[in-house]
């Protein structure tokens, strides 16, 4: 039983360490300098956690907005909301208060 | 000749490896260089993950049915001694003639189309290795990059040349140059080298690897240290010395080049031959003499450097049509002769000439030579056919493509070849009618201001030649065409089978295996090289930027368990590179060598 796991575990281990080394050939990573494989882990690891945060930030937003721009008479969707008290600030209205 | 001593001496010591007696190091010194210091440099980091452990070499040892490797075997110096009994199934390399010229290149010619996000990540890398060499040029020049003394003046160098060598190409600089130091046969020995710098300088480790060849452009075997063509080439150097030291116009004539030149002609079957020194030469320098600026020149989009740099010194318009591509080769004629020279008011061309290669080295496709020959009879243009690849390989005796499509050598009007190739040594010739042949060595400034072809040299052309014709009374030169026709069609149907992408037709022994990715390139061939076989990359600027990859030559030198070894490597490596592109179906049986 603990070998099969042994096993398995090290079969894991050579997979993710075969998945590293086809991510380091195909992005050219494999044939450069130590400073730039950090150079480039950093570029790419930055680029990937914007493009995450920005979609966790910034879509659900502008669904919303997008929903409201396409059925803007339908205020199902904002009643049955159960968070409907902040949907204008999750919608980006806060701006208007800078406005005024 | 007493300044041959030395020279004598160097022969007779029996040296089983090929190694050159004066190679550095005795047996002491390379024993006192630690051997792990080779295997700690880049090009010796293996790249194997998943089949690295003891279990599956087990394994992969016990699937083998042979026990070849290129360190084990007692080494044979190249000389392809055991060329095997003919079985009944292999036939020769020629087209079956059985479809029309054009299905029948359809169906064997393969040129896959690449997958969509290897094009975008090929790209991708190659714009931040760029970006990476420009901060890198910003910031960190090393000592060995810099010149003293130069201030004021401009860059003698190409700026994006030496920029793209410098620090794009630098980074897999290991892959290429590599020094070896024993005949480049069926094995050839490397001389290892480690680079401390990622590859500004390098060192030698003092250590060699015995590899299994698959580079060399040995399509028939004859680059050997011994046998008849070896012998026969030691003994001309003996009574004729090295060199005449004179071109062929003045006091460089002989004989021997006489009779070189009377046996081309009988070997394509044409009326002359002119032989030159070098290859590159030939191309380059006898074209600027055939044509001139009111001239209009068709010629591949694939066409070698030499073909390119002969035609623009030759000031000829050129029109380039797409690879092999028939309808675009007759739209570019058609177009070409109706328009006539706009440079001189739209008068007609004085000449009009179709260039071609017979195997292009890049691409492993071979010319569909009876199209153009009809289209060249149609439009009276003349032919130019460039043989450098396929002289010697292809056909049922060797004469290069007008024997594979068994047309008639007199149909293309100027035939070109090198002896580099096929003949193991050096040099070039122009084959033709008598006409031509006497204008080339009247007009020829590869004739009339090169020295001649060295007497050794000469003779291993004569000797392999007349093997090949099987003039010395023995079947070694068929055995060798039939050989190089089935390990060719073995190799490339069995990569097929693996699944990586190849390019070219099935019957040529140039295998080009496409990587696409740069740093593939780098890897595939460092990897191969751990496992004691040498190849081949190629890579921008030799290709287009899409496409890198690796380029197989097969020989008529290597033998089945050889092949299979390397396969089998092959098939590993290209598992754990994420080399297996190809979408095509894959031939479930086992291939038949």
């Amino acid at each position: 039983m603990f070998q099969k796991l042994a096993e398995d575990y090290e079969k894991l281990k050579r997979y993710v360490k075969w998945l590293y080394v086809l991510y380091e050939l195909n992005t050219q990573i494999a044939i450069c300098e130590p400073w730039e494989k950090v150079f480039c882990h950093v570029l790419l690891g930055s680029c990937l956690s914007l493009l995450l945060y920005a979609s966790y930030a910034f879509v659900p937003g502008y669904c919303l907005t997008l929903i409201k721009l396409l059925w803007p008479a339908s205020d199902v969707l904002s009643h049955a909301h159960p968070c409907n008290i902040n949907s204008d600030v999750v919608c980006g209205n806060e701006s208007d208060a800078f406005l005024t | 000749m007493g300044n041959f001593d030395a020279f004598e001496q160097g022969f007779a010591s029996p040296n089983g490896n090929g190694r050159l007696p004066n190679g550095h190091g005795s047996p002491k010194e390379r024993l006192s260089v630690e051997p792990e210091r080779k295997f700690s440099a880049p090009a010796y980091t293996e790249i194997r993950t998943r089949r690295c452990n003891a279990k599956a070499a087990a394994e992969s040892k016990q699937a083998s049915s042979s026990s070849y490797h290129p360190e084990k075997k007692a080494h044979m110096n190249g000389h392809a001694s055991a060329t095997r009994e003919q079985g009944s199934s292999t036939k020769p390399n020629q087209a079956e003639g059985k479809l029309s010229p054009e299905k029948e290149h359809y169906q064997k010619t393969s040129f896959e189309e690449v997958p969509m996000h290897t094009a975008c990540l090929t790209y991708l890398g190659f714009y931040l290795l760029m970006i990476l060499g420009y901060i890198n040029q910003l910031l960190f020049v090393p000592k060995v990059a810099t010149e003293k003394d130069r201030e004021g003046y401009v860059a003698l160098y190409d700026a994006f040349e030496s920029f793209y060598s410098r620090y794009v190409y630098r980074r897999i600089k290991d892959c290429w140059n590599r020094p070896i130091c024993s005949v480049p046969g069926d094995e050839l020995t490397l001389k290892d080298r480690v680079t401390d710098d990622y590859g500004w300088s390098f060192k030698f480790t003092g250590t060699e690897t015995r590899c299994l060849n698959l580079g060399s452009y040995n399509y028939l075997g004859f680059a050997a240290a011994t046998g008849r063509c070896a012998d026969e080439s030691e003994e001309r150097a003996r009574d004729s010395g090295l060199a005449y030291c004179s071109s062929r116009c003045e006091l460089g004539n002989n004989a021997q080049l006489d009779e070189l030149e009377k046996l081309t002609a009988r070997y394509f079957g044409v009326e002359d031959a002119i032989v030159f020194g070098m290859g590159f030469a030939t191309n380059a320098l006898n074209l600027p003499s055939l044509l001139g600026p009111n001239c209009m020149v068709v010629s591949d989009e694939k066409n070698h450097a030499s073909i390119i740099l002969g035609l623009r010194l030759s000031g000829a318009t050129i029109k380039v049509f797409k690879h092999n591509n028939m309808r675009d080769l007759e739209r570019v004629l058609r177009d070409g002769i109706c328009q006539g020279n706009a440079k001189n008011g739209g008068k007609p061309w004085s000449k009009v000439m179709i260039i071609v290669e017979g195997i292009f080295s890049m691409e492993g496709s071979i010319v569909r030579l009876p199209e153009v020959v009809a289209l060249k009879k149609k439009y009276k243009a003349y032919l130019y056919l460039d043989e450098a690849h396929s002289v010697g390989a292809m056909g049922s005796h060797g004469r290069g493509v007008t024997d594979y499509y068994k047309v008639d050598p007199k149909d293309v009007d100027i035939l070109m070849g090198t002896f580099t190739k096929s003949f193991g040594s050096a040099g070039g010739y122009l084959a033709g009618s008598k006409k031509l042949i006497d204008f080339l060595r009247t007009n020829s400034h590869a004739h009339c201001y090169a020295g001649s072809i060295s007497p050794p040299i000469a003779q291993q052309i004569l000797t392999s030649m007349k093997t090949i014709m099987g003039e010395d009374g023995t079947e070694t030169g068929r055995n060798k065409i039939m050989q190089l026709a089935r390990n060719t069609r073995y190799f490339r149907r069995r990569l097929a089978q693996l699944g990586v992408i190849t390019y070219g037709h099935e019957d040529s022994p140039v295998v080009p295996m496409l990587v696409y990715l740069f740093s593939k390139i780098g890897a595939v061939v460092r990897t191969l090289t751990t496992r004691h076989i040498a190849v081949v990359g190629a890579g921008f600027p030799a290709t287009p930027i899409m496409e890198g990859r690796i380029r197989f030559c097969l020989s008529a030198a290597h033998t089945k368990e050889q092949l299979d070894y390397a396969l089998e490597v092959i098939d590993e490596t290209a598992d754990d590179l994420g080399l297996k592109y190809s979408r095509k179906p894959r031939d479930p049986n086992p291939i038949e060598y």
